[in-house]
Protein backbone atom coordinates (compact mmCIF):
# COMPACT_ATOMS: atom_id res chain seq x y z
CA UNK A 1 0.00 0.00 0.00
CA UNK A 2 1.49 3.34 -0.94
CA UNK A 3 2.24 6.38 1.52
CA UNK A 4 -0.47 8.12 -0.11
CA UNK A 5 -3.35 5.54 -0.03
CA UNK A 6 -2.52 4.78 3.79
CA UNK A 7 -2.97 8.84 4.28
CA UNK A 8 -6.57 8.28 2.61
CA UNK A 9 -7.45 5.66 4.83
CA UNK A 10 -6.50 7.29 7.89
CA UNK A 11 -8.24 10.32 6.84
CA UNK A 12 -11.64 8.03 5.84
CA UNK A 13 -11.29 6.77 9.44
CA UNK A 14 -11.20 10.11 11.07
CA UNK A 15 -13.90 10.93 8.84
CA UNK A 16 -16.14 7.57 9.91
CA UNK A 17 -15.58 8.41 13.78
CA UNK A 18 -17.01 12.32 13.65
CA UNK A 19 -19.84 10.73 11.76
CA UNK A 20 -20.83 8.34 14.07
CA UNK A 21 -19.96 10.99 17.68
CA UNK A 22 -21.93 13.55 15.28
CA UNK A 23 -25.01 10.61 14.79
CA UNK A 24 -25.52 10.45 18.57
CA UNK A 25 -25.66 13.98 18.70
CA UNK A 26 -28.15 14.03 15.69
CA UNK A 27 -32.16 14.42 16.04
CA UNK A 28 -32.94 11.41 14.44
CA UNK A 29 -30.95 9.61 17.05
CA UNK A 30 -32.66 11.81 19.93
CA UNK A 31 -36.45 10.78 18.28
CA UNK A 32 -35.27 7.18 18.40
CA UNK A 33 -34.17 7.44 22.01
CA UNK A 34 -37.22 8.74 23.07
CA UNK A 35 -39.28 6.25 21.26
CA UNK A 36 -37.39 3.80 22.64
CA UNK A 37 -37.59 5.28 25.93
CA UNK A 38 -41.66 5.77 25.66
CA UNK A 39 -42.03 1.41 24.39
CA UNK A 40 -39.93 0.43 27.80
CA UNK A 41 -42.23 2.80 29.72
CA UNK A 42 -45.61 1.75 27.85
CA UNK A 43 -44.52 -1.93 28.50
CA UNK A 44 -43.76 -1.27 32.01
CA UNK A 45 -46.72 0.23 32.59
CA UNK A 46 -48.88 -2.96 30.79
CA UNK A 47 -47.16 -4.90 33.13
CA UNK A 48 -47.61 -3.04 36.18
CA UNK A 49 -51.41 -2.96 35.42
CA UNK A 50 -51.68 -6.24 34.66
CA UNK A 51 -50.25 -7.51 37.32
CA UNK A 52 -52.32 -4.85 39.45
CA UNK A 53 -55.41 -6.25 37.83
CA UNK A 54 -54.51 -9.73 38.47
CA UNK A 55 -54.15 -9.01 42.75
CA UNK A 56 -57.64 -7.47 42.21
CA UNK A 57 -58.86 -9.75 40.80
CA UNK A 58 -57.74 -12.44 42.88
CA UNK A 59 -58.57 -9.97 46.14
CA UNK A 60 -62.01 -10.10 44.49
CA UNK A 61 -62.30 -13.75 43.65
CA UNK A 62 -61.48 -14.40 47.68
CA UNK A 63 -64.00 -11.34 48.81
CA UNK A 64 -66.39 -13.26 46.86
CA UNK A 65 -65.67 -16.90 48.39
CA UNK A 66 -65.91 -15.72 52.04
CA UNK A 67 -69.31 -14.19 51.01
CA UNK A 68 -70.50 -17.08 49.73
CA UNK A 69 -68.83 -19.32 52.84
CA UNK A 70 -70.97 -16.76 55.48
CA UNK A 71 -73.82 -17.26 53.46
CA UNK A 72 -73.75 -20.89 53.29
CA UNK A 73 -72.76 -21.06 56.85
CA UNK A 74 -75.79 -18.51 57.71
CA UNK A 75 -78.75 -20.53 55.43
CA UNK A 76 -77.32 -24.05 56.96
CA UNK A 77 -77.90 -22.40 60.63
CA UNK A 78 -81.11 -21.37 59.20
CA UNK A 79 -81.81 -24.59 58.08
CA UNK A 80 -80.96 -26.13 61.59
CA UNK A 81 -83.13 -23.46 63.23
CA UNK A 82 -86.12 -24.87 61.20
CA UNK A 83 -85.37 -28.16 61.61
CA UNK A 84 -85.57 -27.63 65.49
CA UNK A 85 -88.57 -25.98 65.33
CA UNK A 86 -90.62 -28.51 63.10
CA UNK A 87 -89.18 -31.40 65.73
CA UNK A 88 -90.35 -29.33 68.63
CA UNK A 89 -94.07 -28.17 66.80
CA UNK A 90 -94.47 -31.22 65.17
CA UNK A 91 -97.48 -32.57 67.90
CA UNK A 92 -98.98 -29.24 67.09
CA UNK A 93 -99.07 -28.97 63.24
CA UNK A 94 -99.47 -32.59 62.56
CA UNK A 95 -97.39 -35.12 60.83
CA UNK A 96 -98.52 -34.49 57.02
CA UNK A 97 -97.38 -30.85 57.49
CA UNK A 98 -94.15 -31.75 59.68
CA UNK A 99 -93.76 -34.00 56.55
CA UNK A 100 -93.60 -31.51 54.20
CA UNK A 101 -91.32 -29.52 56.00
CA UNK A 102 -89.21 -32.02 56.87
CA UNK A 103 -88.90 -32.25 52.69
CA UNK A 104 -88.37 -28.84 52.29
CA UNK A 105 -85.31 -28.74 54.98
CA UNK A 106 -84.01 -32.09 53.26
CA UNK A 107 -83.87 -30.67 50.39
CA UNK A 108 -82.42 -27.29 50.92
CA UNK A 109 -80.00 -29.18 53.47
CA UNK A 110 -78.52 -32.00 50.82
CA UNK A 111 -78.69 -28.76 48.05
CA UNK A 112 -76.02 -27.21 50.98
CA UNK A 113 -74.33 -30.25 51.22
CA UNK A 114 -74.83 -30.37 55.03
CA UNK A 115 -75.45 -34.37 55.35
CA UNK A 116 -75.88 -34.10 59.31
CA UNK A 117 -78.82 -32.67 58.58
CA UNK A 118 -80.31 -34.98 56.12
CA UNK A 119 -79.45 -37.44 58.58
CA UNK A 120 -80.90 -36.11 61.76
CA UNK A 121 -84.12 -34.99 59.55
CA UNK A 122 -84.14 -39.10 58.33
CA UNK A 123 -83.98 -39.99 61.87
CA UNK A 124 -86.81 -38.13 62.61
CA UNK A 125 -88.89 -38.87 59.36
CA UNK A 126 -88.31 -42.45 60.58
CA UNK A 127 -89.59 -41.90 64.02
CA UNK A 128 -92.81 -40.34 62.62
CA UNK A 129 -93.22 -43.48 60.50
CA UNK A 130 -92.85 -45.77 62.92
CA UNK A 131 -95.23 -43.83 65.25
CA UNK A 132 -98.06 -44.41 61.96
CA UNK A 133 -97.24 -47.58 61.74
CA UNK A 134 -97.36 -48.52 65.11
CA UNK A 135 -93.86 -49.89 65.37
CA UNK A 136 -92.76 -47.01 67.28
CA UNK A 137 -89.39 -47.72 68.19
CA UNK A 138 -88.45 -45.17 71.02
CA UNK A 139 -90.81 -46.76 73.37
CA UNK A 140 -88.82 -49.65 74.17
CA UNK A 141 -88.01 -49.02 77.93
CA UNK A 142 -84.84 -47.18 77.96
CA UNK A 143 -81.88 -48.78 79.65
CA UNK A 144 -81.77 -46.81 83.02
CA UNK A 145 -85.94 -48.24 83.58
CA UNK A 146 -88.12 -44.80 83.07
CA UNK A 147 -90.77 -44.13 81.46
CA UNK A 148 -91.08 -44.43 78.01
CA UNK A 149 -92.87 -40.92 77.51
CA UNK A 150 -89.94 -39.84 78.68
CA UNK A 151 -87.73 -40.86 76.25
CA UNK A 152 -86.65 -37.63 73.22
CA UNK A 153 -86.74 -37.77 69.60
CA UNK A 154 -84.94 -34.79 69.68
CA UNK A 155 -83.62 -31.79 72.16
CA UNK A 156 -83.96 -28.54 71.06
CA UNK B 1 -90.91 -33.66 71.30
CA UNK B 2 -91.13 -36.93 73.50
CA UNK B 3 -92.11 -40.24 71.69
CA UNK B 4 -95.37 -40.04 74.01
CA UNK B 5 -96.42 -36.73 72.15
CA UNK B 6 -95.52 -38.40 68.82
CA UNK B 7 -97.73 -41.27 69.44
CA UNK B 8 -100.56 -38.82 70.77
CA UNK B 9 -100.29 -36.89 67.35
CA UNK B 10 -100.46 -39.91 65.11
CA UNK B 11 -103.45 -41.46 67.23
CA UNK B 12 -105.30 -38.03 66.68
CA UNK B 13 -105.13 -38.36 63.33
CA UNK B 14 -108.10 -40.58 60.90
CA UNK B 15 -107.24 -43.74 59.34
CA UNK B 16 -106.92 -42.33 55.70
CA UNK B 17 -104.63 -39.66 57.14
CA UNK B 18 -102.73 -41.68 58.83
CA UNK B 19 -102.33 -44.05 56.00
CA UNK B 20 -101.70 -40.93 53.83
CA UNK B 21 -99.07 -39.52 56.02
CA UNK B 22 -97.27 -43.15 56.41
CA UNK B 23 -96.97 -43.20 51.92
CA UNK B 24 -96.12 -39.24 52.30
CA UNK B 25 -93.20 -40.49 55.02
CA UNK B 26 -92.16 -43.36 52.94
CA UNK B 27 -91.15 -41.36 50.21
CA UNK B 28 -89.94 -38.88 52.38
CA UNK B 29 -87.64 -41.84 53.68
CA UNK B 30 -86.60 -43.00 50.67
CA UNK B 31 -85.49 -39.82 49.16
CA UNK B 32 -83.52 -39.57 52.30
CA UNK B 33 -81.72 -42.75 52.23
CA UNK B 34 -80.85 -41.66 48.37
CA UNK B 35 -79.05 -38.72 49.16
CA UNK B 36 -77.15 -40.41 52.09
CA UNK B 37 -76.33 -43.54 50.15
CA UNK B 38 -78.35 -45.57 53.01
CA UNK B 39 -80.66 -48.29 52.10
CA UNK B 40 -84.48 -48.00 52.08
CA UNK B 41 -85.66 -49.66 55.30
CA UNK B 42 -87.40 -53.01 54.26
CA UNK B 43 -91.22 -51.50 56.09
CA UNK B 44 -90.59 -48.36 53.85
CA UNK B 45 -90.01 -50.67 50.73
CA UNK B 46 -93.27 -52.40 51.34
CA UNK B 47 -95.12 -49.23 51.54
CA UNK B 48 -94.10 -47.77 48.46
CA UNK B 49 -94.61 -50.73 46.60
CA UNK B 50 -98.27 -50.84 48.11
CA UNK B 51 -98.59 -53.02 50.67
CA UNK B 52 -101.49 -52.26 52.35
CA UNK B 53 -100.45 -54.66 55.03
CA UNK B 54 -97.51 -52.43 55.68
CA UNK B 55 -99.99 -49.51 56.16
CA UNK B 56 -101.82 -51.09 58.74
CA UNK B 57 -100.26 -50.31 62.69
CA UNK B 58 -98.36 -53.49 63.86
CA UNK B 59 -100.37 -53.81 66.93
Amino acid sequence: MSAVHRVHSLQNLDGGIAGTVDFFYSPGFGGACALLAAVIAFIAAGLSTRQRRRADEAALAEAARLREEVRRSEEIQRCWDRYVWVVDHANEIGVRLTAGLLSRITDTAAALGDRDLVEFSRQFTVELFAATTGELLSTEPPANGDNESGSEVSRS
Amino acid sequence: MTTAELRDSVNSLTAADRAMATVQLAKLIAKQSRILGEPIPDRVQRVLLGDSAALRPAH
